[in-house]
């Protein structure tokens, strides 16, 4: 335990060594994903627990996402009609949503309430993990694609490592820092997962920064073009 | 009973994409007595993930509002959205009570009748695609130059399967990135089972695994279009 404890510290420093050792064990696999899950399970929790204040009447917090987006709205180089009609459509959207929450279903509070809570905290890691793998196999499939000759489970097994710096998240959900401490955490996850493919795929740089950033930029160009197919009919 | 221990030695390793476990199998006559022709294993996995799937569907329509419900909220609130609005009465119809939408997702609407069909569908389900799927990579790995029995395909795909046993937590959602991460690490498990079963180097295994799911895919959405085609 105190091996893994102090790997995980290197991981976070971006240890070349620490992360190449993380790969080389014989359970790097098994490890990294209960590593994965476990985090992000925390993640999930912490989002569920009940917050400790009264939570605000549903129009109130409405208000408060409409004050939000019309906030950074006005601030954008977007065309004043278009703001208007995004603006618009926000508030019906979210009037929306607001009437889908309110219809009754079978098991009332507070047993359909746990149940829900429940099933919201274990979608996070599930939707991560989820999401962590079909991207990573993509990224081995690239890595071999362009020569390189990492084996699968130790890519993954470091590559899991990516999740060490969302611990931040539910402290920041603690101290009230969480707009801060996302990003923070994505960032630095994404450093060492950049890391964990050039450490494990024995390609060069410029390939494994290629293989390991490719399918983001894809998709990444995709969901802008799907922005602006939206605009466009806005 | 000598194959318990045998299973559960290879089943973590399968399940920690493993490729030596599925070379024990094809070539260690105890781990093939073991797992005889998959399909015991198979079952096995596909009651349990029933029993799964009926709860997870009773604890979903215990939080899901009717769908009639959904059905008014939807027809009432989004043709006002502008974005919608510029598709013009289509959006309308579309929502309607007695459109194709709602007679489309009727069946698919948490309830417990659907629990009980789907406690019965799920391991049938399960053993028939494994079925066709072992069946059609065979195929392509044979094309593909693989040199493995039908019996050895269908005993390490069935050792493939070992990742859908995340799904057995009942609080997982039904669809999303969660469920395209277990094909896809099945998936990883197939292609590792067919370059241990016929021998082939990485890309012919990889071929030979992703082309049963083209064709499946392919035949699906040609009989997706024929319907739509028919019901239009």
């Amino acid at each position: 335990m105190g091996e893994l404890l102090s790997l995980a510290w290197g991981a976070l420093h971006l240890q070349r060594g620490a992360i190449r050792a993380w790969s080389l064990r014989r359970d790097a696999l098994a490890e990294g994903m209960a590593l994965l899950v476990g985090i992000w399970l925390l993640v999930g929790l912490a989002g569920a627990l009940p917050a400790r204040e009264e939570p605000a009447p549903a129009w109130e917090r409405t208000e408060q996402a409409e004050d939000n987006a019309i906030y950074y709205l006005e601030r954008s180089p977007l065309p004043p009609d278009m703001q208007h009609s995004l603006e618009r459509s926000l508030v019906l959207w979210l009037g929306l949503e607001d009437d889908l929450h309110g219809l009754p279903r079978p098991f009332g509070d507070p047993a359909g309430g746990a149940i829900s809570a429940l099933q919201r905290a274990f979608a996070v890691p599930y939707e991560r993990w989820g999401a962590w793998m079909v991207y990573s196999l993509t990224v081995f499939g690239l890595v071999r694609a362009l020569g390189g000759r990492g084996s699968l489970p130790r890519m993954l097994g470091a590559g899991s490592l990516c999740a060490l710096p969302h611990l931040l998240q539910p402290l920041g959900l603690l101290v009230g820092w969480s707009a801060l401490l996302g990003p923070l955490a994505w960032g630095w996850g994404a450093l060492i997962y950049l890391r964990a493919v050039r450490v494990t795929s024995g390609l060069d740089r410029p390939r494994a920064l290629l293989a390991a950033l490719l399918p983001a930029a894809v998709l990444l160009t995709l969901a802008l073009m799907l922005l602006a197919c939206v605009i466009s009919k806005t | 009973m000598y194959s318990i221990p045998v299973l559960a030695d290879l089943i973590p390793r399968a399940l920690w994409l493993d490729g030596d476990a599925y070379g024990k199998l094809k070539s260690n006559p105890q781990a093939q007595a073991a797992a005889q022709s998959g399909g015991r294993l198979v079952a096995l996995l596909g009651l349990a993930l029933g029993v799964a799937e009926f709860v997870r569907t009773l604890l979903n329509w215990a939080v899901t509002p009717d769908l009639t419900e959904v059905q008014r909220v939807l027809a009432q609130d989004l043709p006002a959205l502008p974005m919608l609005g510029r598709w013009g009465a289509g959006v309308g119809e579309l929502l309607a009570e007695h459109s194709w939408l709602w007679a489309a997702l009727r069946p698919l609407w948490p309830t417990p009748a659907l629990a009980l069909a789907r406690a019965v569908l799920t391991p049938l389900a399960l053993l028939l695609g494994w079925l066709a799927y072992g069946c059609l990579a065979h195929g392509a790995a044979r094309l593909l130059g693989g040199g493995g029995s039908l019996r050895d395909t269908l005993r390490c795909t069935a050792l493939a399967e070992a990742p859908r046993i995340v799904l057995l937590w009942p609080f997982l959602p039904a669809w999303g990135l969660g469920l395209l991460g277990v094909g896809a690490w099945v998936l990883t498990g197939r292609w590792l089972a067919l370059r241990a079963a016929h021998g082939l180097d990485p890309w012919r295994a990889f071929w030979a695994a992703l082309g049963p799911l083209l064709l499946e895919g392919g035949l699906g959405l040609l009989a997706l279009l024929a319907l739509l085609g028919w019901a239009g």
